[in-house]
């Protein structure tokens, strides 16, 4: 399903040097597979998601999602890709505030072309049970209702890979577990391959496959060996 | 989702911002819209009136513009009048002779010819011999006298093979508060005639009444039409009676005492017919201070020359002290012998009394030849006399009313509102005028009576009490008539022929008047006419004035758009950075760069045509507000649905579109430019950076 390699990237600082922040030889999720990416603060998890998600183009290195080799897409062809192959979950929800929760769903499967399907749009937010709150607004949900709204957004467009960053970051601890389910349990009943990053370790522990992106990250191991 | 309905969520989302910027907007485009209505509906106003069935104007020498402009607009002043005959010059035969005979010239001839006659046959006992030869003596004096040679009655105007319609009009009082409004004097011709839309051959119509009659059997030659803006301005219905004022009421001018009844009042036509007071021109001219004085000295007596006019007040003393000579037997009035042929003596004869038998050798005063033409004896003495050949010989045409009225019948009851003193006041003149022997005839009875004065008791001089019915009043005679304008349109009406008929008349050609065929009138200053075309002077006019003060005015009005919309661009520029973190979460999402420039360009628009709509809808409305107002104050009619003129598309096989349907382009253009830059920074948004 998700492939990288020899993925390199490196930010620019101003002064006409650039850090280097990620070095990822080899990375790969299978179809179906549900995988945890652990690591510290800093140690490029955000990085290694935007890239794998399209968002922005490794300095070097080869990302082939579903078999597609988005190296030398542009990045309308990346964006393309993103709307049809991905679905992201964010650590703050990020659901536009002018927007129902119907309308917030909608908006997930509405730049995949050939996507959009309201009913689908119903019937995810009953799946998370949020069919009574569909014409409510964000400021009118409570924080966990916010967060499965994102789930059932990131599912809209039919997704082969769910990018979850740290989705239970700002979720209170009663409400953490039923968001952990609900993505591993939707990502199971759509065949959806799921890389979620966190460092919670409670959330890492039910998964078969926790990579730690510290160890994998060659800027991030070399530095602590430096530092040794 | 649609980039519309993503648009429109987030202007939504912002609702008093974008509230407040579309209204900005809204308010330009009022603007532009009420600025492209009004001024269409001015220059269509101006066209409309500039094009009111006539095509050329004659008036005096001066400023072409300003005879328009009074002409056709009842604005300015009269630039100056022309002689009655120029009118004439216009006129066919029959129209001739219906109006020379008015003539002082025409009526002293008659009168020297008839007492000639009359003397001469009578004298030799036969009447019926005494009428024929009286016959061939005017068909033979209409060829030989040289009087009526230079009147050339028997022929057509020098332009009449020209003339399709010709009106004459007088001008010079004012009517209404402030005299606001213009008294238009003129002949049924202009209602019954003028076409205000030579396309659709429609006439002036008729809110309520009618057109003023040429002569009507209840109120004479005094009726009157208004313009639909005068009698709502000053609450006028029919049957009220209406009093010009002579000039100006804020400069010295004063209300005459003749009144004009109210017959008619005018729907509105959105020309400047509707601010108009039409008079009958027959009634304008018995009028105070409407009486062109006479240079024939004969005519000048003396005892009068220098009299003054006297009040109502005045004359209504004289009249009284004139009874009580009467009474007092100072005056006898007797009837005239059945063998009597001396001509009726009037209150005022100058020179000596006339022999028995004789012809009166003295000038004739107005009153006298009046007297002897329309007076009941008279007229039935010339109707016998004359017989029905006259007609076949002469072509009276339908003729006067007013000189067969009054035979066998005494004369009716005066209208309350037309007072005896205004039939007299009427012909008290100026004060330097010299010859209104109507006037002054009753004016020099102070002191010149004598007694065994012999006056026809059925003559309405007779009674100097007995009223004189303005119904009844004669024509004033043509030398003491002028004219301010006259409306042609000729039959061809293409320009090189309005161009050569221009250049004849500016050349004096055929207009030999200076009325020499007669010579009871002063020479006239006039040696030739004006003629304009008026269409030219009006789009001179709009586009030396009004088409720079639209293009003004449109300029500004669209800067005002233009402010608005950066007021659009200020609002959606400043909302972005409050909207990266949306932006970058619809990229994330999957929208491409292309998308979010989409969706904020679909809000400037959204923003831009809303507030453009609710601006054209308010436009239309306020049109319909103050429409009522502003067409009593100017006579332009705007409503609701008055749209700004059109604009011939020459792809759309000359499909004819409101100026109005350009906003949209335009306004759409402008959403486009002032949203750029907001689109761009959305464009631009680095969405790493801002998830």
């Amino acid at each position: 399903m998700l492939l990288l390699e020899n993925i390199k990237k490196a930010y620019s600082q101003g002064d006409g040097q650039s850090v280097a922040v990620l070095d990822l030889p080899y990375y790969h999720v299978a179809p179906g597979e549900q995988v945890v990416l652990l690591g510290p603060s800093g140690c490029g998890k955000t990085t290694t998601l935007h890239i794998i998600a399209g968002i922005i183009r490794p300095d070097q290195g080869r990302v082939a999602l579903d078999d597609v080799d988005l190296t030398h897409y542009s990045q309308s062809g990346r964006d393309r890709i993103r709307a049809d192959k991905i679905g992201y979950v964010f650590q703050t929800f990020n659901l536009l505030k002018g927007f129902t929760a119907l309308e917030n769903v909608m908006l997930g499967m509405s730049f995949a072309r050939g996507k959009f399907d309201r009913q689908r749009a119903i019937d995810l937010l009953e799946q998370v049970g949020l069919a009574h709150r569909m014409h409510h607004k964000p400021a009118k949900m409570s924080v966990g209702e916010q967060q499965r709204t994102a789930v059932a957004r990131a599912l809209a467009n039919r997704p082969k890979l769910i990018l979850a960053d740290e989705p239970t970051a700002n979720v209170d601890p009663k409400n953490q577990q039923m968001i952990v389910d609900l993505i591993r349990k939707s990502c199971q009943a759509e065949n959806v391959s799921l890389l979620m990053v966190t460092h919670n370790m409670d959330v890492a522990d039910q998964f078969e496959r926790v990579d730690n992106l510290a160890q994998l990250n060659l800027v991030v191991a070399q530095s602590k060996a430096h530092a040794f | 989702m649609s980039w519309w309905k993503i648009a429109w969520r987030s202007v939504q989302q912002r609702g008093l911002a974008s509230m407040l910027t579309a209204f900005s907007m809204a308010l330009g485009v009022m603007l532009v819209v009420l600025v492209l209505t009004i001024h269409g509906v001015v220059a269509e106003n101006f066209r409309t009136g500039s094009s009111v069935g006539y095509n050329m104007i004659i008036g005096a020498k001066g400023g072409s513009l300003q005879l328009v402009l009074n002409t056709v607009f009842y604005l300015s002043k009269p630039v100056e009048t022309i002689p009655y005959d120029y009118y004439l010059a216009f006129t066919e035969k029959g129209v001739r002779q219906d109006q020379l005979r008015h003539s002082f010239a025409f009526q002293s001839e008659v009168c020297v010819n008839q007492t000639q006659q009359l003397n001469n046959q009578l004298m030799g006992g036969s009447p019926a011999a005494a009428g024929l030869a009286l016959l061939d003596q005017m068909t033979a004096g209409a060829r030989n006298d040289y009087a009526l040679e230079g009147m050339r009655i028997q022929e057509d105007g020098s332009y009449s093979l020209y003339s399709k319609m010709i009106i004459p009009i007088c001008m010079g009082d004012t009517f209404g508060k402030d005299s606001r409004f213009r008294v238009v004097a003129t002949t049924p011709a202009f209602f019954n005639e003028l076409e205000i839309n030579v396309d659709t051959q429609a006439h002036l119509e008729f809110s309520a009444g009618r057109a003023f009659d040429a002569w009507n059997e209840e109120n004479g030659v005094f009726e009157a039409v208004v313009g639909g803006q005068v009698a709502e301005a000053e609450n006028l219905k029919i049957g009220d009676i209406v009093r010009p004022i002579h000039g100006d009421i804020n400069t010295n001018g004063h209300v005459h005492s003749t009144g004009f009844k109210l017959v008619g009042i005018l729907k509105y036509s959105g020309t400047r017919n509707d601010a108009g007071v039409f008079v009958n021109i027959e009634g304008f001219y018995l009028m105070n201070d409407h009486v062109k004085p006479l240079e024939d000295e004969s005519f000048n007596v003396t005892n009068f020359d220098d009299a003054e006019p006297i009040s109502d007040s005045e004359f209504s003393r004289l009249l009284e002290q004139r009874q009580q000579e009467i009474n007092s037997g100072q005056i006898t009035l007797v009837e005239p012998s059945q063998n009597d042929t001396t001509l009726p003596a009037t209150e005022a004869q100058s020179g000596p009394d006339p022999a028995p038998g004789g012809v009166n050798d003295s000038p004739r005063t107005n009153q006298e030849i009046s007297t002897i033409l329309f007076d009941n004896q008279t007229e039935n003495s010339i109707a016998e006399l004359l017989g029905s050949n006259a007609e076949e010989t002469l072509d009276f045409g339908s003729g006067d009313p007013a000189d067969t009225q009054g035979i066998d019948s005494a004369p009716p009851e005066i209208p309350a509102d037309t007072a005896s003193s205004q039939g007299h006041a009427s012909s008290q003149g100026h004060a330097s005028s010299q010859g209104h022997a109507s006037s002054q005839g009753h004016a020099s009875n102070q002191g010149q009576t004598t007694k065994n004065e012999t006056l026809p008791l059925d003559s309405p001089a007779a009674d100097p009490l007995a009223p004189v019915n303005p119904v009844y009043m004669a024509p004033l005679p043509l030398e003491q008539r002028e004219l301010t304008a006259l409306l042609l349109r000729s039959h061809d009406e293409t320009g090189a022929s309005l161009n050569g008929l221009r250049t004849n008349i500016n050349g004096g050609k055929g207009l030999e008047s200076e009325m020499d065929w007669t010579s009871f009138s002063p020479k006239s200053a006039q040696k030739s006419a004006q003629a304009v075309l008026p269409i030219e002077e009006i789009y001179t006019v709009l586009e030396m004035f009004v088409a720079p003060v639209q293009k003004i005015l449109l300029v500004l009005t669209f800067m005002i758009c233009v402010v608005s919309g950066i007021g659009i661009l200020v609002s959606i520029y400043n909302s972005m950075s409050e909207r990266k973190q949306e932006i970058a979460v619809m990229r994330a999402l999957g929208a491409s760069q292309t998308t979010v420039m989409g969706v904020i360009l679909a809000e400037s628009l959204i923003l831009a045509l809303g507030g453009g709509c609710v601006g054209w809808f308010l436009a239309h409305l306020a049109n319909g507000i103050v429409g009522p107002q502003i067409r009593e104050s100017t006579g332009v009619v705007l409503d609701p649905f008055s749209f700004a003129p059109g604009i011939s598309i020459g792809w759309l096989n000359g499909l004819e579109l409101s100026s109005e349907l350009l906003l949209v382009p335009a306004i759409i253009i402008l959403a486009m430019v002032v949203g750029l830059l907001p689109a761009i920074s959305a464009y631009r948004t680095d969405v790493s950076e801002n998830l």
